[in-house]
């Protein structure tokens, strides 16, 4: 609601071009502005002569723009004051009216203007308030802002927000909201205008590094870290470092609103997730050790069902390091160690075990090692099509089914694994400018697609979801502890990294 | 790196052989050369991939033929491999230096295995492909593959889905 109060300037000309008219705007002062966003005033005016009263029909411009006046019983004046957030508004009378000879044959019209310009004072309490401002160095200021809105979200003036602060030997505070860093710490400022207030955190540090140190890179390898945290910048996400025994970082502060989480993925450790809380303070020179481990392994137990024994392990050999080059090379830290089992004298020659959903055959005929990924070298994949080359089939009990046929392509079986450790399909391949499919996006083994030209690689951001998503089979058999997620495909926030996040290896 | 680029050209190589489909159908050459690049290499095949390239029907016939025929193109093999040998040191030298790994295969099977599971796998599908379209010129394409192909799963791939054909 809008309240009009005080005198309001009115100038009121009107002009009849017949001596004796006399033209009364009744209602001309508006007490209330009663509906949001869209205030309406009622106006009614007549005009009398003697005895006489005629109807009117008017216009009335309210800050320029026309408005239709000519609603019978009188007028309606609009302010729409959330599009035009005015603190004073003119009305604008232009009537318009005729005046019926009554004692004429026939009735004639004739035309009267007439004008009224009002302006009205509107008076905007306070609504909302909120600050802005960033951290400060000792020794530094920085501008904090206050934004005052009335009901309808219009901006009032800030001039006098009342600024202040709980600890202004840490912070201090002018009139004008220029905040000082006065010693290491933190505190609140506020701002009061009228009856309302707001406050913001302030943190005051000192400019310099932290450090997040490594322990036990296995490989020395220039690990990936990325680091979420407040900083003097302001809340990071996902920032990224290389490093081999440690990197240094800008000054990360109490997180104060901010995720707090260090993550760090090398070619032959285990993939850490740390939420070191409490650890950063406003000073320089903070450091975070983490100890990384050496990588998960996730056995499998490989089944030769058909063909030449010797042969399909040798092939599985090869495609299990294929695998093994994908997962390390892309930080993934999980390993694949396997044991092989001949069942190629067991295999019913009536079954085809190619299907997923043929498992319990393939279980009971060729064997099912609990805790493990057990995956098949078949003859033949079929599954939903006539002609696949490999399935993940999920997990029965406490173990895994992969079925791979023994001529799929090399990386099939990391493709699979993939699967099995929560990846989902990454490309459908898209058509480059010239309208031709992009083959770039065949290089990921989450592709749908495979080659014998495709590279054991996918990307930081998939290796950081085999490891945490709540589905992934390190988890779903407890190979892996620690913070799970579910970090879909198309997801990327403060917990969840870009599935594209990718940095050669080194 | 050397791998992408060794890929980009194998495939830039591959496509050659895709460009007689100039007037494949009502969805345009692009359409059908992605309908077939997508059927030969995807792994679940669970995605349409076969149906949304035998709606292509006869048009793509001829050019599944010659597929058939004879497999990739000469280019495509050669860099195929290339491929393999990086592939092959690359893999050697990880199983080298890790114990989990082993790595008992001949370089020169090797080489073999994965480059005739590449052609027979080409070839399988462009069969598979003329098998679910059909009609008079896929049956002959199929049965003049039968004739003369050595590979033995393929072989019978062939034999099987000869009888398919004949029996609709």
């Amino acid at each position: 609601m809008f309240m009009l109060t005080g005198r309001h300037i009115i100038t009121v000309t009107l002009v009849c071009l017949l001596n004796g008219c006399d033209v009364s705007v009744e209602n001309r002062t508006p007490s209330a502005f009663d509906s949001t966003p869209e205030d309406v005033y009622p106006l009614t005016a007549r005009v009398k002569r003697g005895l006489l009263v005629y109807s009117l029909n008017t216009d009335v411009t309210v800050d320029g723009r026309r408005q239709d006046m000519t609603s019978s019983g009188g007028t309606i004046w609009r302010y729409d004051h959330a599009a035009s957030c005015k603190s004073s508004v003119d009305f604008f009378y232009d009537v318009n009216y005729y005046w019926l000879m009554l004692f004429l044959p026939t009735s004639e019209h004739k035309r009267f203007p007439s004008s009224d310009i009002i302006r009205a004072d509107i008076v905007r309490q306070p609504s909302s308030l909120a600050l802005s401002g960033s951290d400060v160095a000792v020794g530094d200021t920085v501008q904090f802002s206050a934004t005052i809105k009335d009901a309808a979200g219009c901006d009032l003036d800030s001039a006098n927000a009342g600024w202040s602060s709980d600890d202004p030997n840490i912070a201090s505070v002018d009139a004008s909201g220029l905040v000082r860093g006065e010693s290491l710490g933190s505190t609140t400022i506020h701002a009061s205008p009228a009856s309302i207030n707001a406050s913001a955190p302030v943190i005051v540090y000192v400019q310099g590094n932290d450090q997040i140190a490594l322990q036990n890179n296995i490989s020395n390898d220039n690990a990936v870290v990325l680091l979420d945290g407040k900083q003097p910048s302001g809340c990071v996400n996902d920032d990224v470092y290389r490093g081999s025994t440690g990197v240094d970082v800008d000054n990360v502060l109490p997180s104060n609103g901010c995720s707090s989480e260090v993550v760090v993925m090398s070619d032959d450790n285990a993939l850490e997730v740390v939420s070191p809380l409490s650890l950063w303070t406003e000073a320089a020179g903070d450091q975070l050790t983490v100890d990384l481990k050496d990588p998960l392994s996730l056995s499998l137990r490989i089944w030769s069902v058909h063909g030449d024994h010797q042969l399909v392990q040798q092939k599985a050999e090869v495609d299990l390091i294929w695998a093994n080059v994908t997962f390390g090379d892309s930080h993934a830290g999980i390993i694949f160690p396997a044991e092989f089992t001949d069942k190629t004298g067991d295999a019913d020659p009536a079954k085809s075990y190619a299907y997923c959903n043929l498992h319990v055959d393939i279980m009971q005929d060729i064997g099912y090692e609990p805790g493990k990924l057990n995956v098949y070298y078949v003859d033949r994949v079929l599954q939903t099509s006539a002609n696949a080359v490999g399935a993940w089939c999920g997990t029965f009990g406490m173990g895994g089914i992969i079925l791979i046929e023994n001529t799929a392509p090399i990386s099939t079986l990391a493709h699979e694994l993939g699967h099995a450790l929560s990846l989902q399909h990454v490309d459908a391949v898209d058509l480059d400018a010239d309208g031709n499919p992009d083959f770039e996006m065949w290089t990921n083994v989450m592709s749908t697609g495979s080659d014998p030209a495709i590279t054991p690689t996918f990307t930081e951001g998939q290796a950081f979801r085999v490891n945490v998503n709540e589905i992934s089979f390190l988890n779903a058999i407890g190979v892996r502890s620690g913070v799970t997620r579910n970090c879909a495909v198309g997801e990327h926030n403060r917990t969840c990294p870009a599935v594209t996040l990718d940095f050669p290896n080194d | 790196m050397l791998n992408r680029k060794l890929m980009t050209i194998a495939m830039a190589c591959w496509l050659v052989g895709l460009t007689g489909l100039a007037a494949a159908a009502a969805d345009g050459p692009e359409d059908a050369r992605l309908a077939i690049t997508n059927w030969i290499r995807c792994i679940e095949c669970a995605d349409g991939e076969l149906d949304r390239l035998t709606k292509f029907g006869q048009v793509i016939v001829p050019h599944l033929s010659t597929m058939l025929a004879g497999g990739p193109a000469q280019s495509a093999r050669e860099r195929v491999q290339q491929l393999s040998i990086v592939n092959h040191e690359r893999l050697n030298a990880y199983a080298k230096q890790n114990q989990h790994s082993r790595f008992s295969m001949d370089r020169e099977v090797f080489l073999k295995i994965y480059f005739d599971n590449f052609v027979f796998h080409y070839r399988s599908r462009a069969a598979h492909a003329l098998a679910a379209i059909g009609g008079d010129r896929a049956e002959q394409a199929l049965a003049e593959a039968l004739e003369t192909a050595a590979h033995p799963r393929l072989k019978a791939q062939l034999q099987s889905l000869l009888e398919q054909v004949r029996s609709n």
